[in-house]
């Protein structure tokens, strides 16, 4: 704008429109008095102080730039920076001191924030400047990478032009002093004068808001956005001594949930973003390894049960135990509209984005790093001794009314009175031991680039004996670029073996045998089983009985670009993607219990899940007017397939030779299944930003899934998303000027959801489990519906970023709501249609909402000691708000309109029967007897809120980094364990002391009901009813790390370039209600998450 | 604009919108589509065998093997000597509408069947390429099995919904029928199979039902609605038909080749199991162990001296010198050789059915035959019965089946139900007996999801 004036100035334009009456002031005098205005709004409060004299005119503009804060361009060729000035001002504006300082031979521009002075040129000059500089430049990054994609803009004109492949830019028709602004995503901006732009190097942000971010198809930062994504970090990953990425995430991400399943090493970590947004409870993300969707999942890969399997949540062997996190640069959590829709249907559910490390140009890197630790079980609930337990066993067949017989009362009739045994520290008081050991090497040119690594990792057991949980990987990385640079290829293939091997089930439901059950083991070392001709559990045949699960995972993709042309590029991306678990638990004669089949058994199992993805992309960058447009147009093929096959065997001769399936008289059991999947897509990107000021983000996408019938396969999505970062804005700079940052940004979208397993839709029929005469059977496969369709899941979002104090602080608070309709539910059916379910789709209405802060504080950075925050939250909502004709369907009593679908919908628990002693329940329609109809909502499972809360405090080469995540919710207590598996308080099982509080003639103000041999009469009315459900609460010190960098000094002789110990505790302390029930898995009979804690060693050659 | 440009966008474009079958996928393996089931007489027969199948289940249902043991227990034939609640609960009779085994063996089971046995009795109706032969023969089957369904079903709930096709929007919402409704459909189930199934068994064995078989359950229908002449007939059409006589031995009773037996249920060979009853009655050698099912003293009591299956049929176990007497009409617990099928009809019931018809038919002669040829052959040196009082006649034909009977498919216990007397029996053999045990709770679950179900009274 300026230079507009200026130019007009000088050549007294003619169209000036100039009231009649201003007609007899000389132009120029006008003319100066808006420029003056206009200097004096763009430069408000820039005035300056000076008292200078004699002094070099450098240092009297360095002066002026401390003061303002502008930036100063000269060039050194016309100007002489060494003249000396003397020149006092008293705080006069900006403009007026430059006047002052600046000879009649040269001119200033103030553009934006920068300063240029120039020589003040004829106009022929002027002309022949304009004609020939055509100015070629080359951006590049500290190490002298080029930067690809880099941005050069021509300050206050509409010209802007990007780098190609090898860093390199051409502009033409400017002058010599015409200053470029060099901008690229995660650097700081340049502004440079374009003659000086042979090769310029940007430096790295130090910001978070300008870490990379990694989106679909593409990177950008958190400041250019205009989605939400939150990210983690290796460093954040490398903190936690966990096996699982996943368990990494806890507490981590706003808006993300991640609940452990139970503490064997190797189970499930079950992740929801933003709520469960199906009925159906298809609610799992989309997971995506280098682009590469992983082909299970986040689905339990093993099918036969083991100590990993949790009956409650129904999960096993986790998929994610065959990925190291070690070799995970990133994990990107895309969220909202505008980052998922891109994925269309399979992004419902939010997107999960782990980016693997890549090789850097440089020298040859070895980077080493080992740890070992061990595990052990928390607190856990405190048990009944032998003396309450024996009371408990007397009083409630006493209360029954049942004289005890020996079958049914062993532990009053034939057990040792007086033995006490804590199974606890038996079977599961033990001490796992952890090794972790990476070795990585990496290095190259700017024509090829290389990462080598290799891992392993083993983790024993808490149960007697120590059965490892091991991983072995090795990952590489290949980059190569042409010459040119027009081409570029990247290979990555990461293959992981893993051996898990656990006890058939988890023992931690057999600590709550009776404290004085007799020993487990005979003279001569085997099993025991009976005391006074009574047959008692024996929870050591779990561990005769052994799982073992071999997975093996490769993740590969092949990334190749060719730049067509300077601004537009062909990508293809092309991925694999196998994981096969091979399981085998093993049932020796040994192992049984006298009234079992005296028959040993092997089970086998195999489960192979493979996808593959291809993705040609079109990609057109270019500066049109004030912006910059991206462009991106592409397709996606991709195919999954499942297998899986199991075989039991059985009537081995010898127990040696139960994995030989030869040595087994019968092969009973052989199933195999397999499912296909493929899925099309055809995507297109829209981005286009402004100056950073205004971003707009386009998406738009059509999809095919092979999971609907004909004529219901394709369907069209699409989002948009804006930002406008008014912090970019003059005139909010100058309104606060403590805030550094700030950004307004929104997205509405529509994505769907095909998460309904295959062939849902087809009329089929499949082999029976049987056969009948030695001929083959056939059963129908289930109900099919060939009509349903897409569920459609709109999403909005608003959010606000702030920054203060040059961003030390970062402050962001975001509002969600999605909302899924036609919900694609697998309609729970009575078993009078045959079948539990059939999949449809219903006019059901869900919307997730809720509000998503976070904040980062640098509260220290005072020379070494630095202390910083991270906080985030997430307070979540679930309703139902509509579903017509709930009333007559079969979800009347399981759902409500206007609650939550994870609300506690049941009994409503009145209090103990003072007559007798027994829980009763409100009977709502007073009708006498209880039903659905006597159903009330007492509550919602929903957390009410969550986060997580990091301190990171560092002195020089130490680093301490606590790490708290919290939960405030509704749960299941122990009630509901007791309660669901029938081992309520009176039968032959120990119960957790609390109980001892139970309802007696003399203690009817008691807690617990009475003691009872047999359930009560009410109590399968317990487990539907609210009394099982309470505060599940926890505050939890998740981790715990603590680092040393060794000084350089001590390394000074040695190859070494950089070493690190450290030492690290994970899940250390709970704070919750009730003390030793873990309020995330709450499972009373599931090994709770294990403490561990890891010392380590980290070097860099 | 370099010439390479419009070759690539012109073959990009056509890459990604090719491919229109992109996302139609191949049947998996293991299925096939519903018309490919009947286009052809081997697969239309492996759909109906497909229900014996889900029968036979290797893990029990009503139709293997828990009949006898839970129906038992709840009848004074049987005790429970283990401590799964659930089981307890059909032994104490207190049994709640949340009963797994009582929803997935009882209900949810035979509803599974009903389904499949409509899926085919469908599918074959409209199919034109199964042959007339086997379509006869196998709607013949289908009707059986459905009516055999719905038998239990009955007996156990009392009223229940009657579906007859295989649409899961109406099925979904049934309310419960009569028991007449649903006695009428059984009749009209099994007198379609009469009509269709041949005389003689599809195959070798008597695996499949023929035409006797639905006759069989015919005179058990027949004698809950006390239609003594049908019972007389169907009964006697069997008895009379030469293709069954009684097994002298009755160590052959239960074998495979047994000639009294009319229908068997097979489980798969490569299966150890022989039966149901067989593995579940039979404690394992092991000295020390108690049997988990172990016979009643008023069971045992009821034998007469020299009765041969007291000595044939009750197995005993001593354990810590206390002797436990357990059902042993199979016996075998488990091997691989298999030389036990699961008897579902045997030809005694028919003299004893007819026995009781003859009775209220005032041919008491006849009746004190049919009962004396049953009592004959378990105690050959023994008297024969005979009274001229209807009623003493009577209690002698229903202690004979209790004892014939016991411990097989819930005789007893539907038996008591039928003519009555459950309240007077069970109010003196168990503690807790109320009188709304006769009947289960329909399963809560089912109701909870169909709220045009109601509950029986008293639950």
């Amino acid at each position: 704008m300026f230079i507009f004036l200026q130019n007009h100035t000088r050549k007294r334009v003619k169209f000036c429109i100039v009231p009649k009456f201003l007609r007899h002031i000389p132009i120029r005098y006008y003319c100066t008095t808006i420029l003056l205005l206009l200097v004096s709004i763009a430069t408000h409060a820039q005035n300056v102080t000076l008292k200078v004299k004699d002094r070099p005119i450098s240092e009297v503009i360095k002066s002026i730039e401390k003061q303002t804060g502008y930036t100063t361009f000269y060039d050194a060729e016309i100007f002489d920076r060494n003249r000396r000035v003397t020149i006092t001002t008293d705080n006069l504006p900006l403009k007026t001191v430059l006047d002052r300082l600046l000879s009649n031979n040269y001119s200033y521009d103030i553009i934006s924030k920068t300063i240029v002075i120039k020589e003040k040129m004829q106009v022929g000059d002027l002309e022949k400047k304009i004609k020939s500089d055509i100015i070629k430049g080359r951006v590049v990054d500290e190490k002298g990478q080029p930067l690809v994609g880099a941005t050069i803009s021509l300050q206050g004109k509409q010209q802007i032009t990007t780098t190609n492949s090898n860093g390199e830019f051409t502009l033409s028709d400017l002058g010599a002093r015409d200053v470029l602004t060099i901008t690229f995503v995660g650097y700081v901006p340049k502004k440079i004068l374009a003659k000086n732009s042979s090769v310029v190097i940007l430096t790295r942000m130090e910001s978070k808001l300008d870490d990379v971010q990694v989106i679909a198809y593409g990177t950008t930062t958190k400041r250019l956005n205009t989605g939400s994504v939150s990210t983690i970090t290796t460093k954040e990953i490398a903190q936690q001594p966990v096996s699982n990425p996943l368990a990494a995430l806890s507490g981590k991400v706003p808006g993300l949930l991640v609940t452990q399943s139970t503490g064997v090493p190797g189970s499930s970590f079950n992740i929801q973003i933003r709520g469960r947004n199906s009925i159906a409870q298809g609610s799992q993300p989309l997971i995506l390894i280098d682009g590469i969707p992983f082909a299970p999942g986040n689905e339990a890969i093993s099918s036969l049960p083991s100590a990993l399997t949790n009956g409650v949540t129904g999960t096993a062997l986790s998929p994610f135990n065959s990925i190291n996190p070690s070799d995970i640069e990133s994990i990107e959590i895309l969220k909202d509209a505008d980052a998922t829709t891109i994925y269309g249907s399979r992004g419902a559910n939010g997107v999960v984005l782990i980016t693997t490390k890549k090789g850097n140009a440089g020298k040859t890197r070895v980077t080493a790093n080992i740890n070992q630790g061990f595990t052990q079980v928390g607190t856990t609930v405190k048990l009944m001794d032998t003396q309450q337990y024996l009371e408990m066993r007397r009083e409630a067949f006493s209360n029954s009314g049942v004289v005890p017989i020996a079958a049914q009362a062993p532990d009053l009739l034939i057990w040792d009175q007086n033995r006490y045994t804590n199974y606890k520290d038996e079977l599961i008081g033990g001490t796992g031991k952890l090794t972790n050991a990476q070795l990585s090497l990496s290095g190259g040119s700017s024509e090829i680039q290389y990462l080598i690594g290799g891992s392993f990792y083993s983790e024993t057991a808490v149960f007697p004996n120590a059965l490892p949980n091991t991983r072995g990987a090795v990952n590489t990385n290949l980059t190569h670029s042409s010459k040119d640079q027009r081409f570029k290829i990247t290979m990555s293939a990461s293959y992981t073996a893993g051996l898990n091997r656990t006890a058939a089930a988890d023992l931690t439901r057999y600590t709550f045998l009776s404290p004085n059950t007799p020993d487990f083991f005979t003279s001569d070392g085997k099993l025991k089983w009976l005391e006074g001709g009574i047959q008692y559990e024996n929870p050591y045949r779990y561990l005769f009985q052994t799982y073992t699960a071999n997975t093996n995972n490769l993740v590969s993709s092949l990334n190749t670009s060719y730049k067509i042309l300077d601004n537009l590029t062909l990508k293809v991306a092309i991925g694999y993607n196998q994981l096969t678990a091979k399981e085998k638990k093993l049932s020796p004669v040994s192992s049984l219990a006298p009234n079992q089949n005296q028959i040993g058994t092997s089970n086998f199992a195999r489960s192979e899940y493979s996808s593959w993805n291809i993705e040609p992309q079109l990609e057109y960058q270019k500066g049109i007017w004030k912006g910059k447009l991206d462009i991106l147009l592409g397709g996606t093929f991709h195919q999954k397939k499942s297998y899986s096959e199991s075989i039991t065997a059985s009537g081995f001769t010898t127990e040696a030779l139960m994995e030989s399936l030869q040595a087994a008289s019968t092969i009973s059991y052989v199933d195999n299944a397999f499912a296909h999947y493929k899925y099309q897509a055809l995507f297109a990107r829209v981005n286009y930003n402004i100056e950073d000021k205004y971003l707009v983000n386009l998406t738009a996408r059509r999809d095919g899934s092979s999971r609907f019938g004909p004529g219901k396969q394709y369907a069209n999505f699409g989002a948009v998303g804006a930002a406008w970062i008014f912090s970019g804005e003059n005139w909010f700079k100058n309104l606060i000027p403590i805030l550094s940052f700030g950004k307004l940004r929104g997205s509405f979208g529509i994505t769907g959801n095909d998460q309904i397993g295959d062939y849902q839709f087809l009329d089929s029929w499949q082999a029976g489990i049987q056969t009948y005469e030695g001929n083959a059977t056939l059963i129908p496969s289930g109900l099919y519906n060939p009509d349903y369709s897409w569920e459609v899941n709109k999403k909005l979002e608003g959010a606000i970023d702030f920054g203060f104090w040059d961003n030390r602080i970062l402050f962001s608070i975001g509002y969600y709501r999605n909302r899924s309709s036609n919900q694609l539910v697998a309609y729970r059916l009575p078993y009078l249609t045959g079948f539990a379910s059939i999949i449809r789709n219903f006019p059901a209405l869900i919307q997730n909402d809720g509000w998503e802060f976070t904040a980062n504080a640098d509260l220290l950075k005072k020379d070494q000691l630095k202390w910083s925050i991270a906080f985030n939250a997430t307070i979540p909502r679930n309703k139902l708000l509509s579903f017509p004709g709930i009333e007559s369907s079969t979800y009347a009593s399981v759902y409500k309109v206007g609650e939550s679908l994870n609300s506690i919908y049941g009994f409503k628990y009145t209090g103990i029967d003072p007559s007798s002693g027994i829980y009763t329940f409100s009977d709502v329609d007073g009708n006498g007897s209880y039903n659905s109809k006597d159903f009330v909502i007492s509550g919602r499972l929903d957390p009410k809120f969550y986060g997580g809360i990091t301190n990171t405090v560092s002195y020089k080469g130490l680093e301490l980094n606590i790490f708290f995540d919290y939960r405030k919710q509704m749960g299941r207590n122990l009630l509901y364990s007791m309660y669901t598996s029938s081992m309520v308080p009176g039968m032959l099982w120990n119960q957790p002391a609390i109980v001892t509080d139970r309802w007696t003639a003399a203690n009817s103000n008691a807690e617990y009901e009475k003691y009872s041999t047999v359930m009560q009469s009410t109590a399968d009315r317990v487990s539907l009813s609210d009394r099982v459900y309470s505060d599940q609460s926890f505050i939890r010190l998740r981790n715990l790390s603590f680092s040393y960098m060794l000084p350089m000094k001590t390394q000074a002789k040695t190859l070494l370039t950089g070493a690190r110990i450290y030492a690290q505790g994970q899940n250390l302390v709970t704070w919750n209600r009730q003390r030793g029930f873990d309020p995330e898995t709450q499972n009373l009979y599931a090994l709770p998450p294990l403490r561990i804690f890891t010392l380590g060693i980290q070097a860099t050659f | 604009m370099k010439p390479a440009l419009y070759p690539t966008i012109f073959l990009f474009i056509f890459v990604i919108t090719s491919c229109k079958k992109a996302v139609d996928v191949d049947l998996p393996i293991n299925k096939i589509t519903s018309p490919a089931v009947f286009a052809d007489d081997k697969t239309a027969t492996a759909a109906v065998l497909g229900l014996y199948s889900k029968m036979a289940a290797t893990a029990g249902t009503f139709s293997n093997g828990t009949t006898s043991i839970y129906m038992g227990l709840s009848s004074d034939e049987l005790k429970y000597m283990g401590t799964a609640s659930e089981i307890l609960a059909f032994n104490t009779n207190i049994i709640s509408a949340d009963n797994g085994l009582l929803y997935s063996n009882f209900w949810a089971d035979p509803y599974k069947i009903i389904y499949q046995a409509n899926a085919c009795i469908e599918g074959l109706n409209s199919s034109s390429a199964v042959t007339n032969e086997v379509k006869k023969q196998l709607l013949g089957e289908a009707c059986f099995v459905r009516a055999f369904c719905y038998w239990y079903l009955l007996n156990v709930f009392g009223d229940v919904p009657l579906l007859l096709s295989s649409d899961y929007e109406t099925n979904a919402r049934s309310a419960r029928n009569t028991s007449t409704q649903v006695t009428s459909q059984i009749i009209q189930d099994l007198e379609a199979a009469r009509s269709m199934l041949s005389k003689s068994y599809p195959t070798s064995g008597k695996l499949r039902p023929n035409y006797y078989v639905a006759t069989a359950l015919l005179s058990r229908v027949n004698l809950k609605v006390e239609n003594w002449k049908g019972v007389d007939e169907t009964a006697g059409e069997i008895i009379g038909s030469g293709v069954y006589s009684l097994e002298t031995d009755l160590s052959k009773c239960f074998l495979i080749g047994s000639k009294e037996a009319l229908w068997q249920l097979a489980i798969p060979d490569a299966q150890i199991i022989n039966t149901i009853e067989g593995n579940r009655f039979i404690p394992v050698s092991s000295v020390t162990v108690v049997p988990n099912y172990v016979l009643t003293p008023s069971l045992l009591s009821a034998f007469e001296s020299g009765d041969l299956r007291r000595t044939n049929w009750v197995g005993t176990k001593t354990v810590s010198g206390v002797s436990y007497q357990y059902p042993y009409k199979y016996k075998v617990r488990s091997n691989a050789v298999k030389s036990e099928h699961c008897i579902v009809f045997r030809l005694p019931e028919l003299y004893l059915n007819r026995a009781e018809a003859r009775c209220h038919l005032n041919n008491l002669p006849g009746a004190l035959s049919d009962l004396n040829e049953i009592k004959k052959r378990a105690n050959p040196s023994g008297q024969p019965f005979s009274s001229t009082t209807q009623s003493v006649v009577e209690a002698a034909i229903s202690k004979e089946k209790r004892i014939e009977f016991f411990a097989e498919w819930g005789m007893r216990w539907f038996d008591l139900g039928r003519t009555g007397q459950t309240d007077n029996v069970l109010s003196l053999a168990k503690t807790a007996w109320t009188g709304k045990a006769k009947l289960f709770p329909i399963p809560a679950t089912e109701i909870q999801l169909n709220p045009n179900l109601t509950q029986n009274p008293g639950f």
